[in-house]
Formats: structure tokens, sequence, C-alpha cells
């Protein structure tokens, strides 16, 4: 996706989007309506110990990471599986380009997966030959429009039915009505004969389990076990940290995930694979690849940032965030928006380029209280800016300076009594009716779409002595 | 009860009423009351742009100022949630000013909380014959927890007309110098609020956080709705007989 320079003309163009964002505002109102009647189902105090029991499962896969590493790669590789351990994007884009070069594939279809996106594959697989479709359905919206995701759950949240419409319009003989149904329908119908003749299929991976090397993936729409029933050789792209040990961390994890996710007790489909096809089975890859990216993750382990490895891409977070609900995914920049995307952004790709995203909220905390896996996502954009402001000293100038004199002048009442009687001194070009409604940068923005109130006649301090003088102490 | 009161710098320089309000309901209410010398901000504002050390200096001071406090009252949900939350995280590689301010952690209560909890007071004896809804702020119910009490105490207010506020718990955009730097976000987001509070039908909004008010009103002023806006602590302060002071 092209990156526009700075966040602040990406989500101005964002919010003069209106049709965007109302899809947007529907699409996390319905998502985090349905989540809460969902947990209010389970029971605050219950949905508490679910939290507590996934957080402890994460925390102790995160910190055992290479063990369950070695043991999920030694499972793949004896169930006749391949790996690769990508250290970078552009490893792992290479391998699976390689791989579709060597089976000389020309029709790759593709099941959700952000880390896919992550990396840019579409465009390089389709730049050597191949057509690549996606068969999800809000994957293949997108995929029809040029874009990238903008949501982690809901890849076409941003889109209404009727922009649906005119995309498959584009793609079909005829007029597709623009009922859900209608187009549901023909999605349906599309895709389905896509699914036959498949060179190589490409899915994501919500959880691989170390102790039989399987891989979950959970979908609503059952395109992902369609493709690894189908493909005769099959790659699964997954992050470092999607590990769990067993099973038994699977139930807790899927009915959180669901649960958080879409308020569903379970995904529809939960499909379980391991490796390729055996002598007697009907369906299965022949051929099975595992490529595992770390591509920034390593680098958070024993950081004070380590948590974030906990995520299970289940977008609560951006259905709880105020500033996600009113600019989108799009306006974030890179694969993962909202509060995650705030924090894994300038993690994984540096500082330099999206160090403006730990600037991108309210710090209200609501992501961090809807993380099913308790992630405290706000605590981490305070320590991004105190990051960039004291490890790498690169706080803008007039900040700098600005709070240099506010922690000198509060430091010392009198300082402070003494600057703010100077403003209620020359506040009275600004004043009018005890209101200010325009004013001199910083407020200059603040003063566009509200009034402030002036600063009044007395201070509290001022007041003070006043309060006591019939008192008896 | 004793107690001192830390009125924050916002209630000191743009809401002195406020702070009026806070010190006539705790006396009315059996609380002796100072206003210990030196006291200004709790440095949340340097803190939430990543400036520990700046926040540092003039946390250090706040610590001494209310050394020998029994108990601190603040009028302010984040402001509270500043000093329980951040100002152990200022100190963590400090083990003096960690201790310290650990204890004045201990001792400090937002305002509502110290009623409350402390006081074990439900009804402070207050009138008020009007529509009330009630925003939540999020740093007082998230990172504070405390989300009943405020709630409790208007609803026993008598002639009250106590409505929820739809989405009560949703951020109102203020965010500090979010709403400077990120202008334009915050209006769209305080703009949902205000729709919010518009489809109650209420007179009064009422509010434990000052910024939050100081922005949900800006914004509500602009559009010229009539909704007044009050701290709780001026809305407990109503009908309660003769100036306490």
């Amino acid at each position: 996706m092209h990156i526009e320079p700075s966040f602040r003309k990406r989500y101005h163009k964002a919010l003069s989007d209106t049709a965007m964002l109302k899809a947007v505002k529907n699409g996390t109102g319905r998502l985090r309506g349905q989540r809460a009647t969902a947990i209010e189902a389970v029971g605050a105090e219950r949905w508490m110990e679910f939290r507590n029991r996934a957080e402890a499962i994460r925390m102790h896969v995160i910190q055992h990471l290479d063990q369950y590493l070695e043991q999920l790669i030694d499972n793949v590789l004896k169930k006749g599986g391949h790996v690769c351990l990508a250290k970078t994007g552009e490893e792992a884009v290479q391998y699976i380009s390689e791989l579709a070069k060597k089976k000389n594939a020309k029709s790759i279809l593709k099941s959700k997966s952000m880390v896919s996106e992550e990396i840019h594959l579409n465009p390089a697989l389709e730049k050597q030959g191949c057509k690549v479709i996606e068969s999800d359905l809000g994957e293949w919206i997108i995929q029809l429009a040029g874009e990238t995701p903008s949501h982690i759950i809901a890849p076409a949240m941003h889109k209404n039915r009727f922009q649906v419409a005119d995309l498959f319009n584009a793609v079909s003989d005829e007029k597709i009505p623009t009922e859900i149904a209608d187009l549901c329908g023909f999605a349906r119908k599309y895709l389905r004969e896509k699914f036959l003749g498949i060179d190589i299929g490409i899915t994501g991976c919500n959880f691989a389990l170390a102790d039989s090397g399987a891989i979950t993936l959970c979908t609503n729409e059952g395109n992902a076990r369609i493709i690894s029933a189908l493909s005769p050789t099959l790659v699964t792209i997954m992050g470092m940290e999607r590990i769990l040990p067993g099973l038994e961390e699977l139930t807790v994890m899927l009915s959180l995930l669901a649960r958080s996710a879409t308020g569903q007790k379970l995904t529809v489909y939960n499909t379980l694979s391991t490796g390729v096809r055996k002598a007697e089975e009907l369906d299965g890859p022949q051929e099975f690849h595992l490529v595992i990216v770390d591509n920034g993750r390593s680098k958070q382990l024993g950081t004070k940032y380590e948590k974030i490895l906990n995520c299970i891409r289940c977008g609560s977070c951006l259905n709880a965030c105020p500033v996600y609900r009113n600019i989108g995914g799009h306006a974030y920049g890179w694969v993962y928006p909202g509060p995650i995307g705030a924090v894994l952004s300038p993690l994984y790709q540096g500082m330099d380029k999206y160090g403006e995203l730990a600037y991108a909220t309210t710090l209200c905390g609501a992501c961090t209280f809807a993380c099913p896996v308790k992630i405290p996502l706000h605590d981490m954009l305070y320590a991004l800016r105190n990051d960039k402001v004291e490890l790498e000293k690169k706080g803008e100038l007039a900040e700098d300076i600005a709070y240099k004199g506010w922690s000198a002048t509060f430091a010392s009442m009198s300082r402070y009594r003494f600057s703010i009687r100077m403003a209620r001194r020359f506040q009275f070009p600004l004043v009018k009716a005890e209101k200010i409604a325009f004013g001199p940068p910083p407020i200059s923005d603040w003063l566009k779409h509200r009034d402030m109130p002036a600063l009044p006649n007395k201070f509290f301090h001022e007041i003070w002595p006043e309060m006591n003088k019939d008192r008896k102490e | 009860m004793k107690a001192s009161l830390f009125v924050t710098c916002i209630a000191d320089m743009m809401y002195a009423d406020v702070g009026k309000s806070v010190v006539q309901v705790l006396r009315r209410n059996g609380v002796e009351l100072d206003f210990p010398e030196g006291q200004t901000c709790c440095g949340q504002p340097a803190f939430s742009s990543g400036y520990y050390k700046e926040t540092a200096i003039v946390a250090k001071k706040m610590i001494e100022v209310f050394e020998n406090s029994e108990k601190v009252v603040i009028p302010s949900g984040s402001c509270a949630a500043m000093i329980h939350h951040g100002y152990p995280i200022l100190f963590e590689n400090d083990p003096k000013w960690k201790k310290r301010a650990e204890e004045f952690v201990a001792k400090t209560y937002e305002f509502s909380q110290f009623i409350v909890d402390i006081l074990g007071i439900t009804d402070v004896g207050a009138t008020f014959s009007k529509k009330v809804t009630y925003h939540s702020s999020c740093h007082m119910s998230r990172i504070l927890g405390v989300e009943e009490q405020p709630k409790i105490l208007l609803k026993n207010v008598k002639g009250i007309d106590f409505i929820d506020l739809p989405f009560a718990y949703d951020c109102c955009g203020f965010g500090g110098t979010f709403s400077m730097k990120m202008a334009d976000i915050s209006a769209a987001i305080v703009e949902e609020k205000v729709d919010n509070i518009i489809s109650t039908g209420a007179e009064v909004l009422a509010g434990s956080d000052l910024t939050c008010l100081m922005n949900i009103g800006g914004r509500l002023s602009r559009r010229g709705v009539p909704i007044k806006v009050m701290h709780l602590a001026q809305v407990l302060d109503q009908g309660g007989g003769k100036n306490a002071y």
C-alpha cells in the first residue's frame, strides 16, 4: 500500500470520507455490542477469570518461545512438512516465491492472513506471473478495490454494500443487486469456481499447536478449510508468536477469541490440520510448508513491550477505540490499525516511520480493558512516548522547551501563581462573554471546534482565605 | 475527619467555583479541610506527553507538600489516577521516592470516592430538581476504578431526575494534548459524546473531571446547546442550606 507521508495527512483524508466513517461506525458498533452481550452472558467475574487464564497461557508461551518453536518445528517436520523460519518479511516472501516458481504455479488461492499483508506477499507473487485470489469475502472485496485491510477481523469494514456491489459488477457478466444476500451469493459462486484447479493454497494461522504441529484456522466462511483440503501444495504463514502448547490451551483461546472478536461462542469453522495427506486419506495437501515469520517480533522479547506478543488478533481494541472509530483503519498507515497498530507499527517498523501513532490515542484505556489477553496497550503508548522523548531524544523542539518551562514554573508555587496571574491579565483580547473562541497555537486548533472558558476574576487560591475568615480553627 | 484539599491546577485557575463547592460539601459533611501551600499540579500533562523527568520534578514537590496530610482529596478523577497510577511508574527506579510516592498514593482519594468510601456517606443532603446525566471519565472509571460512587451520590440528591447517558464510558476525546495535537479527531469524538448527551434530554451534564467537562462544555457552547455543565461537587452543593464557610 502506498503510505502517505504523514499520519496527519492520512487522518485528514479519513475524516472527510463520510461513507467510510459511517460504515466503520456501524461495523465497530455491531461488533462491540455483540461482544458486550457475550460477556454479559458469561458474567463479568467469569470473563475476568477467562482473561486471567488466557493472559497466563500467552505469557508462558512467550517466555518459553524458543522451546515451543523448537517443538513445533520438530513436529511439523515429523509429519512430513517443511519449515521456513524467516527472520524478515523479505526472507518469507522469497521462500514462497521460489516455491511458486518450482511448482510452476499459476493459480494461488489465499485465505485471510494479516502476516501476508505485513510482508507484501501478493504483489511479489503477482510480479512473477501468478494469479493470486483472496478467498475470504472481506479480503476479496478489498483485493478487487486494490486496498489493504482496514480492520483485523473485518478487512472490508470500511465499505458499504453499494460500494461492494460496484466492485462485484466490475468482474461480473450480469448485474448484481445491492442486497447482502445477492452479494454473498455472487461471491460464493464466483469463488467456488476458483477453488478447482488450485496450484498452491496459502492460509494464515490463528494458532499453531507445539505438541502436535497442528495448525488452527478459525473462520466463519469456511473458505480456509477448503483451501487446506484441496491445495496440492499448502503454505501456512504465521507470526512466530502464534503458538500454544496444545489442545487444552487452545480450548481457552478459541472461546475467548470468538467472544472478543464477534461475540460468538465459537467461530463457525475451527479447523485443525496437521502435516501432509497420508496414503489412506482423501484430502489434504501432498506438500506442506510452514513459514514462521519473525519480522521484528523477537526484538520485543525481554523488553517492557514483550506482552505485545500476547496478541491474538481479535480486533476488540479497535472496536473499543474512539480514535479508530472516527478515522478507520487505513489512516494508521500499516497493516495493523487501532491501538494494537499504534503499538506494533512503531515497535516493528521503527519510531521514525510510525512514532506519530503513539500520539494517536486519547489514552482513555478502553483498549486495555477490551483486550482479552490483558495487554496493557495504553501503558505501552505512554512508554512509547517516553522512549521517543527520553531514550531517542526525538521530542519536538517546541514541546521540549514547553515542558522544561512547565516543570520550572509548576515546581514552585510562587512562579505558578505569578504565571497564571500574567495569563489572566493578558487574555483580554481573546475574551468575549467570559469565553475564548479563538487564539494562537497551540490552542488555535482546539478553538476551531470548541469554546474555552476565560480565566476567572479570582483563582481558587485567592478565594480560599475568604472562605476561612469567619471560621474558628 | 481531617483532610487536605489538592484543588488541581485546572480547578484553581479555571474553575474556582468548583473548588468552592468541594469545600462547602465536605465541610457540611464534617470534614475539617486545609489547603496546603505550595500545591500546583499533579504532573499529568507532562507525564502523558512522555516527559517523565520534568514530571518527576513537579511530582516530588507535591509529595513534599502533602507529606503531613492525613488524607488528600482531589476533585478530579484523572489527577487522582495520575497519582495512583503514574507516580509509581515515575519513581520505579528510585526506592526512596518510590516509598514516599506510595505513602502519598495510599492517602489520596478522588472527591466522590472520599465521600462514599471514607466518610461512608451516600447522601450529602443536597436538593436539585433537574434532569441530570453523568459522563464517566475514562481515567477515573478505568484507571482509578471509581465508577459507582459519583452515581450513588447523584441518585440520592433530593428532587433529581437522573438519566443514564448512552455510552457513558466512551471517551469524550479530550486526552490532554491529544485535543490540541489532533484537534480534528478529538472534535469528531466529542461530537459523538455531545450527541449522546443531547439524546438524554438532560438539562445538566455532571462529571468528575474538569478537563473532560471543559472539552464537552466547550463543544456544547460552540454548538449553542443550552445544557449546563457542572462538576459533581457543584451539583452536590445545591440546596444544601447556608454556606458552610
